[in-house]
């Protein structure tokens, strides 16, 4: 077999998944490969399907190292479940709709201002993403009849009365760059001014369901997955 | 410039000064000692030390990579990129195991980055999507680990392996399970283990 270095190398190139069946071949593999923060850290986020989404590589801040331990961080919190902080937060306009979502850290739920269905924003505070309390509206110059949203893809769906859905990001309102088609067309206007309608997200995949009608698309390429009338 | 290199089995190879300098190794020889006698390469036999020069004359002309390009952040992008790979250095890499294996350590032994980068890029994308038999096949590794540890490790995958069912499911629960954020972790889930799950 290689020297050490460059096993660590070839390991460097596999992904979390391929380093879970590498670390499984025999004790030096397994060794190495949980020896090194890099792949370590890539193997425990495959082990639970999570994704880097900090977009810099490993070496440069935050390091493989120090990604690994607020990771094992965020574990340990799910398994105890313990307060270790606590802060009130007073949220934009008057919360008068149960429709609230939580994503990568970040809560958003649906609010009436000056007259219109708008969605509001809590950065949340976190230790281990070492964020502080923001908070932030929608500025859209519509009615918000249901939305949805992936921290981790910075995708934010936003459905129109008037059955528009429109892919933004969550950074800066604008089309997503993913999404070939920024705007997607449901057939009809959405009933009862949005309140039954549902969005789901899988993947690449987006399901949208208002009152017995269902459609699906894959939002990268704005395809229809799923037409179906009711 | 013509640089004398001798091969481990003692054949003697004369390549141009600008070919011989994309070995990091021969660079500093060339550098701290000149160009004087013919420079032994005692790990790199006649074989493999062609393929190497062949690569080398293809690539005389690349910049030659700077330390930090190739150990720090832009190193590291490379990785996850999995950077494209030109035609020629596929087919160049496109060898038998044995070969792909000596020109690798011959690569870290002359210290040629973009040669070791590439063996190694090429290892990998053979272990990709192999289970763990296979990996086990393709670098003649014995299976080390007690019954007992294997059992542990099965769990362990089996438990990942089904995370993407468990979404699903939820995903079908109904209205009031939407799973557009990141997962639970295995632990939490099943103490969280709601009724729409």
């Amino acid at each position: 077999m290689f020297p050490a270095e460059i096993v660590l190398k070839v390991l460097e190139y596999l992904d979390g998944r391929d380093l879970a069946r590498c670390r499984m071949a025999c004790r030096s593999l397994k060794e190495r490969a949980d020896r090194n923060s890099a792949t370590l850290y890539a193997f425990r986020l495959a082990m639970h399907d999570y994704k880097d989404a900090a977009q810099t590589p490993y070496d440069s801040f935050p390091t493989a190292a120090l990604r690994l331990q607020r990771l094992e961080q965020y574990f340990t919190g799910w398994e105890h479940l313990d307060h270790v902080q606590q802060e009130r937060i007073k949220l934009p306009g008057s919360y008068d709709s149960p429709s609230a979502q939580l994503s990568g850290g970040l809560y958003a739920y649906k609010y009436t201002r000056t007259g219109r269905k708008t969605i509001g924003f809590v950065e949340l505070p976190s230790r281990i993403r070492e964020t502080r309390v923001t908070t932030w509206s929608q500025e859209d110059a519509f009615d918000v009849a249901a939305f949805a949203m992936v921290r981790s893809e910075d995708l934010l769906v936003l459905l129109e009365v008037n059955g528009n859905l429109h892919l933004r990001t969550l950074s800066s309102n604008k089309s997503h760059p993913k999404a070939q088609c920024p705007i997607l067309l449901l057939d009809h206007t959405v009933y009862g001014s949005g309140t039954g309608a549902v969005i789901q997200m899988l993947g690449d995949s987006i399901a949208v369901y208002d009152d017995g009608d269902l459609m699906v698309w894959n939002w990268h390429s704005g395809d229809v997955l799923h037409p179906c009338f009711g | 410039m013509i640089v004398s290199l001798v091969s481990s089995d003692g054949k003697l190879y004369q390549v141009d000064e600008a070919v011989a300098r994309r070995s990091g190794v021969i660079y500093t020889v060339l550098e701290d000692i000149g160009n004087q006698k013919p420079i032994p390469l005692l790990n790199v036999p006649s074989h493999v030390l062609k393929q190497v020069i062949e690569y080398c004359e293809y690539h005389r002309t690349d910049p030659l990579p700077q330390d930090a390009e190739w150990s720090g952040p832009a190193r590291a992008e490379l990785v996850r990129r999995k950077a494209v790979v030109s035609d020629w250095d596929k087919k160049f890499i496109d060898c038998d195991q044995t070969l792909l294996f000596e020109i690798i350590q011959a690569a870290s032994y002359l210290d040629i980055k973009p040669l070791l980068d590439l063996g190694c890029k090429t290892v990998a994308n053979m272990m990709t999507g192999k289970s763990v038999e296979d990996i086990r096949a393709l670098f003649h590794i014995e299976n080390d680990f007690t019954p007992e540890e294997e059992t542990a490790m099965q769990v362990e995958r089996s438990e990942f392996e089904s995370l993407y069912n468990i979404m699903i499911k939820s995903m079908a629960g109904g209205v009031n399970a939407p799973v557009t954020s990141l997962p639970i972790p295995g632990k939490a889930r099943r103490r969280l283990r709601a009724p729409h799950y």
